[in-house]
């Protein structure tokens, strides 16, 4: 009887333990890894994110973040081996809001210099604008975006303007831009984000949560989670994050299709259906991969 | 007769029971309407709506034969829905439930709902290119794993169809199968038939009481209604069949009584059994024996020298994740596999096979698995998507 007993207490003392010790080895490593990223080491984050990964085979997480960093590591090798303008600006595109969600704001700024310096377009002076104002380089930004040719100034680059501006205390230039947006209407989620950030700054708030709602609207749900994530968490965004209104705004839904396979575990309420289905296949096509960044990247 | 019937009946129900709840298998894959509502979609895209195979195709060619042969014998004697059905007119019978006799009038005109659902669903399921209809189908309700597709309405209509079945003959079968509707031009035409000899007829109606398709036997002097599902049991029932009242047959052997023409024992019915297995089984050899892929998606023109890799993927289960796998294949990035590509997939549970032809100047093998498993940085929504897929060679 006694015997029975002291096992029962070891096997209670012990699963638990071993338990909880299988949990903290991958959760050990995968916060390593998260460590070794944000300081840019990414050889490093890789070994421990694949650790954490082995540790852990169930965990999903951890499977996606390791296969993701591997990528990212091959990304930036094959960067300098990239010889087509475009594939490299894509690539480069990729790493650059990789550094943006992971805080590496440092590697972004030198990647959007070098995008800058080897093609030299507003998409890539917009790319260096922001990094340097994830940075607080406001002037550096403004200086920037003023140095693009005014034929190619479109939304983007107004807002992105108008947002070092108000930074910089300039708001009543910031809201003079404003007014020029009628004639440039932005075009993007990413722009309607930005838009929302500079009408908070100038203290517009009804007109930063209409541009949130529609930034919302036009970001495909499988991003949907993510910039909300973002709102609630940008700086610039604070003073309206505690308005019942921003709340609401936070309801919205996607009104844009999927630009890929949901992912779903069957196509029951895939909103890529009828597209799979080959009805709208030019416009799919149009769409994947080669149109424009339709979403926002991390402010 | 009976009772060989039910016999064919229960072994059918029993296979698919076992293949979709022990063995995990796909029933819709083997469902000859599948195939109907695959066809458009087939024919325009080269791709089958999700949870379908070419095996539906197969399916409902060897069914469709098995009609032009035996008319709806398919009905009475494979069917689920039709074996459920009569089951319960028997057990309703046993516990003195009298069926109640449906006006010829009104059974005509309630046939006639068939048609409009075989129209509505296959034009909303060929518009969407999707089994659209799914959630509120009664067979997949009640052969399913109960998937979370399956509505609430689902299991409205197979409890109505099924209460309607203690009352009414078959209900089901006569008045709203669509698979039935689809069957009735080829069935008119069909071959084998039933004779009735007036001469040695008594007229005294027992034909017609116990045909579970409403049909006047003792009216025809043949049988060639689309509905005759081929039961036999008009001529089991029959007081004078010996006298040949009634007879089954081939029309020519029916005519002259040759040896084609049998009126009673066991071998109509063998006879009709082995030609309806027959019939399903080379379509189910046929599927294994010609396996065209339910998936094919080119880019390119092929050049004079083609490579081939073949591989099993797990993750490509359906359509959309077939298509998933296209965009991986097909990307812009640094992993871009540049010119000629043909993807075929026979898309299922667990590792589905994969053929990828390719221009071996331009691209190789190595190339190409590194496309599929590599994550994909997706610039409308500026993140990475990780892939789904493991690759498991043949």
């Amino acid at each position: 009887m006694k015997l029975k007993g002291v096992l029962v207490g070891l096997l209670c003392v012990i699963l638990p333990a071993a338990s909880w010790a299988g949990d903290g080895n991958g959760k050990a490593q995968f916060a390593q890894g998260t460590e070794l990223l944000s300081k840019g080491d990414f050889e490093g984050a890789a070994k421990a994110f694949e650790a954490a990964a082995k540790a852990e085979p169930d965990n999903q997480n951890y499977q996606v973040r390791a296969a993701i960093v591997q990528r990212v590591l091959a990304m930036r090798q094959s960067l300098d081996e990239q010889t087509d303008n475009e594939k490299w600006l894509n690539t480069a595109k990729a790493l650059h809001a990789f550094y943006d969600e992971n805080g590496i704001h440092d590697q972004a700024l030198a990647l959007a210099n070098r995008a800058h310096t080897r093609l030299n377009t507003t998409e890539t002076a917009v790319m260096l604008a922001r990094s340097r104002l994830a940075l607080g380089m406001n002037s550096e930004a403004a200086e920037g975006l003023r140095g693009i040719t005014q034929s190619k100034i479109d939304a983007q680059v107004r807002v992105l303007l108008g947002l070092a501006l108000a930074r910089q205390g300039q708001k009543d230039e910031a809201a003079k831009l404003l007014t020029t947006l009628k004639d440039t209407a932005p075009e993007s989620a990413q722009c309607e984000f930005d838009l929302a950030r500079l009408h908070t700054l100038l203290g517009q708030h009804k007109e930063a949560t209409a541009a949130l709602v529609r930034c919302f609207e036009t970001t495909p749900p499988s991003g949907l989670d993510a910039i909300k994530e973002q709102a609630r968490t940008c700086d610039d965004l604070k003073p309206l994050q505690s308005k019942p209104e921003f709340k609401k705004a936070l309801d919205t839904q996607s009104k844009v299709a999927e630009s890929k396979c949901s992912k779903g575990p069957d196509c029951g309420k895939c909103p890529l259906k009828k597209k799979c289905q080959g009805k709208d296949q030019k416009s799919h096509e149009d769409c994947k991969g080669h149109g424009k960044s339709n979403a926002p990247s991390k402010p | 007769m009976t009772f060989a019937r039910r016999i064919v009946q229960f072994s059918f129900l029993l296979l698919t029971l076992v293949a979709v709840f022990l063995v995990g298998g796909n029933a819709e894959a083997w469902c000859p309407f599948g195939g109907v509502e695959a066809l458009y979609t087939y024919a325009r895209e080269g791709n089958l709506v999700c949870s379908l195979g070419v095996s539906n195709f197969y399916i409902l060619g060897g069914v469709l034969l098995s009609v032009l042969l035996l008319r709806r014998a398919f009905c009475g004697y494979v069917c689920p829905i039709g074996a459920i059905s009569e089951w319960l007119q028997a057990a309703a019978r046993r516990l003195r439930i009298r069926p109640r006799r449906v006006p010829y009038g009104l059974d005509r005109v309630l046939a006639l709902l068939k048609y409009a659902v075989l129209g509505v669903i296959l034009y909303f399921t060929w518009r969407a290119g999707e089994l659209v209809f799914r959630g509120y189908d009664p067979c997949y309700a009640l052969l399913s794993r109960h998937g979370e597709d399956i509505t609430f309405w689902a299991y409205v209509v197979s409890g109505a169809i099924l209460l309607i079945s203690l009352f009414v003959k078959v209900p089901f079968c006569r008045w709203l199968c669509p698979l039935a509707a689809v069957f009735t031009p080829f069935s008119r035409v069909g071959l084998m038939r039933i004779k009735r000899n007036p001469d040695a007829c008594t007229d005294c109606g027992a034909c017609s009481r116990v045909c579970p398709m409403g049909i006047r036997v003792h009216t025809h002097a043949n049988v060639t209604a689309a509905r005759c599902t081929a039961c036999l049991e008009c001529v089991a029932v029959c007081p004078t069949r010996k006298r040949g009242a009634l007879t089954w047959g081939l029309p020519r052997h029916l005519d002259r009584r040759g040896p084609l023409a049998v009126t009673s024992g066991p071998w109509p019915q063998a006879a009709l059994i082995a030609i309806m297995l027959l019939c399903i089984g080379a379509a189910v050899a046929a599927t294994y024996t010609f396996p065209l892929p339910s998936f094919v998606q080119t880019r390119g023109t092929a050049p004079a020298t083609t490579a081939t890799l073949y591989v099993n993927i797990e993750g490509v289960t359906c359509r959309g994740s077939a298509n998933l796998l296209t965009y991986f294949l097909e990307r812009d990035d640094d992993l871009e596999i540049p010119g000629y590509l043909k993807i075929e997939a026979w898309p299922g549970p667990g590792a589905s096979a994969v053929h990828i032809t390719y221009d071996p100047s331009q691209t190789t093998p190595e190339a190409i698995r590194n496309a599929i498993k590599q994550p994909y940085f997706d610039l409308v929504i500026n993140q990475f998507r990780v892939s789904p897929f493991q690759i498991t060679e043949p």
